[in-house]
């Protein structure tokens, strides 16, 4: 057993579960945190093409992670 | 958009829009960066010098759970980012030829907006404080109204602040003319 497999058998969680967890947690804070920056950015922008840009660059970037984290979970 | 939400009044016009200088910005950005890049640093580094890793490390039977931590650690940076950049562009001074509306973007569900009436503008005081500040040219105006509660208002982080001042100054010296004289007024 290497190290990291060590750090499963001494919580007692398997990897799986514990990655699945947080990847929940995780995704619920990603929901929040976008609902939240939707909101203030069509709420108090004064340029449309800017609150266009931000959230084009915002969701281009954080939902590829997102997808990539739940994929890592099916693998792990 | 905030826009429609400011109700100006009548023969009330925007002379300026003003946010923060790009280097705040900048500045605020610099630790996200230095987050985002952390992982391919360390990756880099692992890549370059192998015989650190130590030898009860299998890595290469762990992928995907590196990339998962790597996964979270890069999308809780970019939030971190994201936050900056909105409370950056959201944090907004617009001067009108009546009066001087501070936005201020504290945080999420944190936002201030006051009202300084020109007329009320006692004097304006600008600092430009530290060598990037002065070669960059930016600083902090101060200005001290009178009124009742005898406010006043400190903006931080203003690009070209001498400029700004004298534009605050002209504007307010027109707002004096035209309440002294209300036919100049029209006749502007």
């Amino acid at each position: 057993m290497d190290s990291i497999s060590n750090i499963s058998a001494m919580i007692n969680i398997p990897f799986h579960a514990m990655s699945t967890l947080i990847f929940y947690i995780t995704t619920i804070v990603y929901i929040i945190f976008s609902i939240i920056v939707h909101y203030h950015w069509n709420e108090y922008s004064v340029d449309e093409k800017i609150t266009r840009l931000t959230l084009i660059l915002y969701y281009s970037t954080t939902l590829p992670l997102m997808i990539l984290m739940g994929i890592m979970v099916l693998i792990i | 958009m905030l826009f429609e939400k400011i109700e100006l009044e009548n023969e009330e016009h925007i002379i300026s829009t003003i946010r923060k200088h790009w280097f705040i910005i900048f500045s605020d950005l610099f630790g996200t960066f230095t987050m985002v890049l952390a992982p391919i640093f360390v990756i880099f580094l692992l890549a370059v010098f192998p015989q650190i890793i130590p030898e009860s490390l299998h890595l290469q039977s762990h992928l995907p759970l590196i990339a998962f931590v790597i996964s979270i650690w890069l999308l809780f940076s970019l939030l971190a980012g994201f936050m900056v950049w909105t409370h950056y562009y959201l944090d907004l001074w617009i001067v009108t030829d009546h009066r001087i509306i501070v936005i201020d973007q504290v945080r999420f569900f944190n936002r201030k907006v006051s009202s300084f009436r020109l007329e009320r503008l006692q004097d304006t005081k600008v600092v430009v404080d530290g060598v990037i500040p002065t070669f960059l040219n930016f600083g902090t105006l101060h200005a001290h109204t009178a009124g009742t509660g005898e406010e006043n208002f400190t903006i931080n982080g203003l690009p070209d602040p001498r400029g700004i001042q004298a534009t605050i100054q002209k504007a307010t010296d027109a707002r004096l003319r035209s309440l002294s004289n209300p036919a100049q007024n029209y006749s502007n």
